[in-house]
């Protein structure tokens, strides 16, 4: 979703034929094939909630070869799961997660790329070291640190913060956030400084207004990234009234058929990208540069 | 990146080592009564078996006011569970599958309860063959099985009969297996037979297979491997035979529990090994036809040789004081056992299990003794829910079989290492089955050496 | 490289939150987790310290050859194909001028499908037999069945497929992003100097994503190289260990043997290829860098 006036292609350009064609096909072919790719998957989910098992392992591609269609699966899977308690927890837990990591990501991306200390680059070699390594190695120490930590040694497990404040711990997140603020033109900076604005000023009044994409960007991963999380939660919130959905759900997977299953991934999944589909502008709002600075 | 980053970060390391602080596994209070974790809990998602779990601990706790029960939903799972063996986090009490306790016991992540199964007497009623699977070298138990089942071969009834072949009259030998099988796809279409191979699994049963055709994986300590010989060789013949002579295993090679169960229940395989648990996955999770179950005993080679064992085996901690491992073995027996003595306890059992929609009356091996557990199958007759005539052909071959243990060292990473065997074998029509065995021997026998 | 401010106590307190959480939940983690490959441990007892007895094992392995040559061939392949679709998709859908969002929408979801889904769709589209969905559309062209995951020859390639798939959303949203910070007037500059569509791509279009593509490469370079939930659930390693990546054989040290001074080692190997990897990466693209 993006508010700019243009792209590459000027309003002159589109009017010619010869690149109204092409793009026009283009739109086409790429939609149809987003549609399938990303869509369909989702489908057949709900057709899957819907089916006798044996329908879906049988002829996963046929609509409802049995002529059978049972919606009250839906409703089973939503009593029996406790989906709608869980779909709470793992929404308290992914706000949570995301306020942590925007906090993170824009204070550090600041550091590296606008204030730029000498130290910078040692914080930022540190922070992409931490790629290398793989999570699993450092999954029992981080479980031993949550258990008890550092300094004030408090046992962080059974309460949110266990699941809220690792995860801020991204590199990936930091260096995208980073990489876009080095993309904001310096003379902003400049334009701010001479107007007298300290530090926190130019990070509240200029960095932050311009970086709406990417802090929607990082938003939305991390959103995502805690509602899939299934092994940290499923470690460090062991009791069930705190757990996400996506702990909750292969409980149910032990004791019911796959349909049934299906129900549950398919309520899990659609309240999620509803909400998705209602707040993308919020997200995904592009901001239009030509107010930046006055000439 | 021109800076001194090594010293800086080196500079971080030095203050993280001074940092690092260790936890300490989890105290229990021996002053008054003992209290243990369990594990296991049903979810509020399994209401019914929850509500027997939890009477079963408020019965408890009344019938020993010296002990207090913990109850956590805690299950096995191999990645939480090195996890919170580290952080002192594991319950007391936990269940694993029978492929785990050798592991466990060699990394010492079990308790040694013998002494615990001495005091409370629970010892000299265990099955002895079955109690193999948690013990070491010298004896002592680690585990308590609480299920156990041999492995046998799973058939769709439905298939047979299309195929022309008798329903109750399942293969016995691997020469009939390969004469059905072909008769199924010749007639159906379908795979014939099929075979785990993928995520250890795939070892797992070609360990099932050598044993069937008489053969051995490991020698008597655990120190060689020994799986280069003629039995095995004629397994792997066998498979090969079916797969590009017959042309009946299909033209799926990758198979894993998942992958075979959900092809089996769609219809599309004919025979599979497979313990009678899988009725489980079969009817229940993936929705075969009960009708369409079958199952017979392992098909033996060349003779009687007997079949691998599978089921669950109850865990204590290995930060358990010797007080609560007392208490933990009580609750297993309590809870885990009780059934095969007890008739209301049996019956209790059954009730719920019905009526959480599982399966009641599945055979099995007994854990006590045979007589025990034969008036413990009586007692459950009138609320099975299986069709049980179907695995009528599997409890008669069983009942004699011979129940080998599996490889007693680093069973995992011999299976690791015998999956591309198998998966070679079903994947290239030209496959030396001779080279593949003996590497795969010095492969094994290098790690047994670790 | 100019410092506006002086970059003293303001910048130690913006980097307040990032130090504290990275040094709890990160760096501290880590550096007890790679201490682990110098000891033998099985969790519960004191450890050994077993020097480079871990290294040595690992190394020695049998299947290290083959899953760094499967993790390289993977690597590779997801750049050729995964790395420049986002990049096409998202510049396409930035010339879109407000109707994205529908498209965005729908590249996202695949990111967000459960893998429980993906596996039991994919491993449908992948059925060898000629029934099976890819095959069904490959027949209709003439071309016969492929065994897809079966064989140690397709089983990689498949398997970028499907992790392109569920990866490329997050890609190009992120992409996206970059792509709305450019400035219309400066394409508008650009034509008024009179350049085409594809010189305008060229001169002003790629040099601002120039940052994020190259910050991108690198980290799906790194991810790649640690690609293992998909081997683990599509083929467990297999067939014959050629979908086997050296993520799977830590994963399988640490949990399915239970030996996590060996799962730590080879880590710590990988990581020092990485870091490698990536100091290479830096002195490269500083050539090309505008900064």
């Amino acid at each position: 979703m993006t508010d700019i006036e243009r792209g590459v292609l000027s309003d002159a350009d589109r009017r010619q034929f010869h690149v109204r064609l092409p793009f026009g096909i283009a739109k086409i072919l790429v939609f149809i094939g987003l549609l399938i790719a990303g869509l369909g998957p989702m489908l057949w989910l709900l057709k899957a909630a819907i089916s006798p098992t044996q329908d879906s392992i049988r002829e996963p591609l046929a609509l409802f070869p049995s002529g059978e269609v049972q919606w009250g699966n839906l409703a089973t899977a939503w009593q029996q799961g406790h989906i709608g308690f869980y779909l709470g927890n793992t929404a308290i837990i992914a706000a949570g997660s995301a306020i942590t990591s925007l906090v993170v990501c824009t204070s550090a991306g600041y550091v590296l790329s606008v204030l730029r200390p000498k130290w910078g680059p040692v914080l930022s070699a540190a922070i992409l070291a931490t790629l290398f390594v793989p999570s699993i190695v450092s999954l029992v120490p981080l479980y031993l640190t949550v258990l008890k930590l550092p300094v004030v040694h408090t046992n962080i497990t059974n309460t949110f913060w266990a699941v809220w404040l690792p995860p801020a711990a991204s590199a990936f997140h930091v260096l995208i956030v980073k990489r876009f603020f080095d993309g904001i033109p310096r003379e902003y900076f400049e334009a701010a400084r001479i107007d007298g604005a300290g530090p926190l000023r130019v990070f509240t009044s200029v960095v932050l207004p311009l970086s709406r994409p990417i802090l929607g960007v990082v938003a939305l991963l991390t959103i995502i990234g805690s509602w899939k999380d299934y092994l940290w939660p499923l470690l460090v919130l062991t009791n069930p009234d705190l757990q996400p959905v996506s702990v909750a759900l292969p409980k149910i997977a032990r004791v019911t058929e796959l349909n049934i299953q299906m129900a549950g991934l398919f309520l899990a999944l659609i309240i999620p990208v509803l909400l998705f589909l209602v707040f993308q502008r919020a997200f995904l709002r592009g901001v239009g540069m030509s107010g930046g600075i006055k000439a | 990146m021109s800076k001194p980053v090594l010293p800086a970060v080196t500079a971080l390391f030095l203050i993280l080592g001074l940092a690092a602080c260790s936890s300490s596994p989890s105290e229990s209070a021996d002053s008054g009564p003992v209290t243990i974790t369990v594990g296991d809990r049903p979810s509020s998602s399994d209401a019914e078996n929850r509500t027997l779990y939890d009477q079963q601990v408020a019965a408890f706790q009344e019938a020993n006011p010296d002990i207090k029960l913990n109850p956590v939903e805690t299950l096995w799972d191999p990645t939480t569970f090195q996890a919170q063996a580290a952080g002192g986090q594991l319950p007391d009490v936990l269940n694993v599958p029978f492929t785990e306790p050798q592991g466990l016991i060699a990394r010492k992540q079990a308790a040694d309860i013998t002494e615990a199964l001495k005091s409370t007497g629970l010892l000299p009623d265990l099955n002895p063959t079955v109690l193999k699977i948690a013990q070491d070298s010298a004896g002592k138990v680690y585990a308590v099985p609480s299920a156990a089942y041999s492995v046998g071969l799973v058939y769709n009834r439905e298939l047979f009969t299309k195929a022309g072949l008798d329903p109750d009259k399942p293969p016995a030998t691997w020469d009939e297996v390969r004469a059905d099988a072909k008769k199924i796809s010749d007639a159906t279409g379908a795979a014939g037979y099929a075979q785990l191979t993928t995520n250890n699994t795939g070892g797992w049963m070609f360990t099932a297979q050598t044993y069937a055709f008489g053969g051995t994986v490991e020698n008597a300590d655990g120190t060689k491997a020994t799986f280069a010989d003629a039995p095995s060789t004629a397994a792997m013949q066998a498979l090969h035979d079916m797969k590009w002579v017959d042309k009946s295993m299909g033209k799926t090679v990758l198979y894993d529990i998942d992958g075979i169960s959900k092809d089996f229940a769609a219809g599309k395989i004919g025979m599979y090994m497979a313990a009678p648990d899988s009725y489980r996955t079969l009817v229940v999770t993936n929705g075969l036809k009960p009708a369409s179950f079958g199952i017979g005993g392992m098909p033996q080679q060349n003779g009687e040789h007997g079949s691998l064992s599978g089921g669950s085996v109850q865990i204590v901690s290995p930060t358990t004081t010797p007080a609560e491992q007392v208490a933990a073995v009580k609750w297993i027996k309590y809870r885990y056992l009780n059934r095969y003595v007890d008739e209301a306890s049996a019956v209790a059992q059954a009730k719920s299990t019905v009526a959480a929609k599982q399966p009641v009356g599945v055979p099995g091996l007994p854990v006590i003794s045979p007589e025990k557990y034969s008036a413990y199958e009586e007692w459950i007759k009138p609320y099975a829910n299986v069709p049980v005539q179907n695995f009528a052909p599997y409890t008669k071959v069983s009942a004699d079989q011979v129940i080998i243990p599996e490889p007693a060292a680093q069973a995992q990473e011999v299976y690791a290492a015998l999956d591309p065997v198998v998966q070679t074998v079903l994947g290239k029509e030209d496959a030396d089955i001779g080279t593949l065995l003996s590497k795969a021997v010095s492969t094994v026998n290098a790690k047994l050496g670790r | 490289m100019h410092r506006r401010f002086r970059a003293g106590i303001p910048a130690l307190l913006f980097a307040l939150p990032v130090l504290g959480i990275f040094l709890l939940f990160s760096w501290g983690p880590i550096v007890k987790g790679l201490v682990m490959s110098l000891q033998k441990t099985n969790l519960v007892d004191p450890v050994q310290w077993v020097g480079l007895d871990n290294f040595h094992y690992v190394l020695t392995d049998p299947a290290l050859g083959q899953a760094v040559g499967n993790t390289l061939w993977f690597t590779f392949l997801a750049l050729l194909f995964g790395f420049p679709l986002p990049i096409l998709l998202a510049a396409f859908m930035a010339e879109l001028r407000g109707r994205s969002w529908a498209y965005t929408v729908l590249a996202y979801l695949p990111v967000i499908t459960p893998p429980v889904v993906a596996i039991l769709l994919w491993r449908f589209f992948f059925d060898p037999s000629a029934t099976g969905l890819f095959n069904t559309v490959l027949g209709a062209v003439g071309i016969g069945p492929q065994p897809w995951l079966n064989s140690p020859g397709t089983a990689i390639p498949s398997i970028v497929l499907e992790a392109t798939w569920a990866g490329a959303g997050n890609a190009v949203i992120i992409y996206l992003a970059a792509l709305t910070s450019v400035r219309a007037d400066l394409y508008e500059a650009a034509e008024l100097d009179g350049a085409g569509v594809l010189r305008r791509v060229w001169h002003v279009m790629l040099p601002h994503l120039r940052g994020v593509i190259l910050i991108m490469l690198l980290l799906q370079v790194i991810g790649t190289m640690q690609l293992f939930t998909e081997p683990l659930l599509f083929t467990g390693g297999g067939p014959q260990g050629s979908t086997t990546t050296v993520l799977l054989l830590i994963y399988n040290y640490a949990f399915v043997n239970g030996d996590y001074g060996a799962a730590t080692a080879l880590s710590v190997l990988l990581a020092v290829a990485l870091a490698v990897l990536s100091a290479f990466f830096n002195l490269a693209t500083r050539r090309w860098s505008m900064e």
